[in-house]
């Protein structure tokens, strides 16, 4: 079902959102209005039908003497309409949910359907053709983004997309910002071991069912590992120790995590940052898992060697809905990539992790955690230097093991985020991520996490997809009906478009996002909280 | 009793009271209430115009019956409208009687 777009020139409210996943249902937030405005009538004829009940209970004369005019006619009358009232709008939105799980069975068939055949594609294109390459379909195409991300706005020379793909791509942005495109990108990166079967000479069938399609034994996350040994070995997607220093906070208080010297406190174990030179790092840096820490004993943030002066920010107040978390992930303006809020008693506090996306696009490396060794290294289920950061600003924050945690998160932060909760590294009470690659990691069962993307980003689509998935897809095509801005790459995957997407989410009644915003409300009450903001850097 | 209430007041054995006025004075006050959140709710489904993206048999169909469900709201608005001017008849007859 697709509902209206707006106007080109309105970029307030414009757009429609689907709402799919958790194994439910799916519909646009055009029919949750619909629905939820026809319960509310069918629940207030029901409350008129009980006060005519009041009236009649009252006297109204016996049926048998009624004139046209009486009050009992006119009584009778009124209540028979409202029974209809209460019967119509209560048939409405029963058809309007049957239509939304037609539509999730609809949507799940075309998926298997459109799975399938990328699956099917990308095995013959292996019988066809040298394109064992394909076997890395995930990482390169973040290679590709990235080139294309730094050569646009860095006027670097791309490393990895030949120029003349670039330049054409350039002109050409539609392409690129396009859910068709989106869709073929999906389909390609769940076959991609479809296409290295079929290069090694494995029948269909067999491929189906040792790839991604099949039993998952090959998968985006093992092709990300073997690009990142490769690329390694050429001096590129290298990992190394990172460093982490609070740039701002609300509190007055500064430091700095990341550096021997700095261990203490919960939960640290040894930095396991020795990963300079390319070696893949294995263990949790400074994993938050663990026992709830009881009343009493909970230890203060340790101040660090080496502090600097950290710019004051204001206490943040509550965030009351997806517009306000969208807001507050980081950007570069802010000096940070993370941005830690504390909300509650300081026994009893609830914690807020924003975790901003990717900065450096080059996959040459840079002192820059968030880039592309670190988008790499997530997808291949590694610790990327950005998780270890992420960690240790949690660390040096004061969030100790059992503490309820909720992040939010754009782009690599959002693998991030999927990796923090998958491994139980921190207590989630929730998740929400915005233009995050998609994961097939597993979260606890239950646990609320809300993915917001847009149908043209190309990104979400770089990510594996898991068949029994929780988590919400909150998707809107962002330039619908709009002209698609030649000046940016990846338009639909900026920030700022998903900060006018996150509006639209709080104006949505879909009852999943509704109770999330509730559940927002209980996680960080309604007096203000503290907050600090966190620069990483790679020390290599 | 007949003139003062007719139908109305059918329990009333004792002629037109206090007691009868205060009664018939709460069920138009109720009946009020209700006629006006019907109205209410009228006005709000007359604001939920569909977009230009309804356009399939099925989403007409919907369309046609949200236009039977203001129909239905309205039949019930009058209903209503009616019974309270019963009411308003009934208490000046009642208060011309006593």
């Amino acid at each position: 079902m697709t509902g209206p777009v707006g106007d080109p020139g309105d970029r307030g409210h414009a757009g429609t959102l689907t709402v799919s996943g958790g194994g439910i249902r799916v519909a646009t937030d055009t029919v949750f209005t619909e629905m939820a405005a026809l319960r509310l009538l069918q629940g207030e004829a029901e409350h008129w039908q009980g006060q005519i009940g009041r009236v009649r209970s009252m006297g109204v004369g016996p049926a048998p003497g009624w004139q046209p005019d009486d009050l009992g006619a006119c009584v009778f009358g009124a209540s028979v309409a409202i029974d209809a009232v209460a019967d119509r709008s209560g048939q409405l939105a029963d058809a309007l949910e049957q239509a939304a799980e037609e539509y999730a069975r609809l949507e799940t068939g075309l998926d298997v359907v459109l799975r399938g055949t990328g699956a099917w594609m990308a095995h013959t294109l292996g019988v066809l053709a040298p394109v064992l390459a394909l076997a890395a379909a995930t990482p390169l195409a973040y290679l590709a983004a990235g080139s294309l991300l730094s050569s646009a706005a860095l006027g670097r020379t791309p490393s990895v997309v030949p120029p003349w793909l670039t330049d054409w791509l350039r002109e050409n942005p539609r392409l690129l910002t396009n859910p068709a495109t989106v869709a073929m990108v999906r389909a390609l990166v769940s076959s991609a071991d479809e296409a290295v079967l079929g290069r090694l000479g494995v029948p269909y069938p067999v491929a189906a069912v040792m790839g991604d399609e099949g039993s998952g034994l090959l998968g985006a996350q093992s092709s990300a590992f073997g690009l990142l040994v490769a690329a390694r070995a050429a001096g590129m997607l290298r990992e190394s120790p990172v460093r982490v220093s609070q740039v701002g906070s609300s509190t007055g208080a500064a430091g700095v995590a990341g550096d021997p010297a700095r261990a203490g406190g919960v939960g640290v174990r040894p930095t396991g940052t020795g990963a300079a030179g390319g070696a893949l790092v294995a263990p949790p840096t400074v994993p938050l898992r663990g026992p709830a820490t009881r009343p009493g004993t909970r230890l203060a943030p340790a101040p660090a060697a080496g502090t600097s002066p950290a710019a004051e920010l204001a206490p943040p107040g509550p965030p009351t809905g997806f517009a306000d978390l969208a807001d507050r992930i980081p950007t570069e303006e802010d000096g940070g990539q993370v941005r830690i809020e504390r909300y509650g008693d300081p026994e009893h506090p609830s914690w807020l992790v924003y975790i901003g996306g990717t900065v450096e696009w080059s996959p040459t490396g840079s002192t820059e955690p968030w880039d592309m060794a670190s988008n790499v290294a997530a997808v291949a289920g590694q610790e990327a230097g950005s998780y270890r950061a992420v960690l240790q600003a949690m660390q040096a924050a004061g969030v100790q093991p059992g503490d309820p945690v909720l992040p939010v998160a754009h782009s690599q932060g959002g693998l991030i985020a999927n990796q923090l909760v998958s491994r139980g590294d921190v207590n989630a009470v929730g998740m929400l991520t915005f233009g995050a690659p998609e994961t097939d990691l597993p979260l606890p069962d239950g646990l609320p996490a809300i993915a917001v993307e847009h149908a043209d980003d190309i990104v979400p689509a770089l990510g594996p997809r898991a068949d029994e998935d929780q988590r919400l897809y909150v998707r809107r095509e962002l330039f619908a009906g709009r002209e698609v801005p030649a000046a940016e790459t990846l338009p639909a995957h900026q920030l700022v478009g998903y900060r006018e997407t996150a509006r639209l989410v709080d104006d949505s009644p879909e009852p999943r996002l509704v109770a999330f915003r509730a559940q927002l409300d209980t996680i960080v009450g309604t007096t203000p909280g503290e907050q600090t903001v966190w620069r990483a850097e790679r020390v290599d | 009793m007949e003139s003062a209430g007719g139908s109305i007041l059918p329990d009333v054995s004792g002629g037109p009271d206090a007691e009868t006025l205060a009664r018939l004075r709460e069920q138009r006050r109720l009946l009020r209430g209700v006629r006006d959140e019907v109205e209410a709710s009228g006005r709000r489904l007359a604001g939920q115009e569909l977009g230009p993206a309804w356009r399939s048999p099925a989403q007409r169909a919907y369309g046609t019956g949200l236009g039977e469900l203001s129909a239905n709201l309205r039949g019930a608005w009058r209903a209503l409208d009616d019974a309270l001017w019963a009411v308003d008849d009934a208490i000046d007859r009642v208060k011309a009687a006593l």
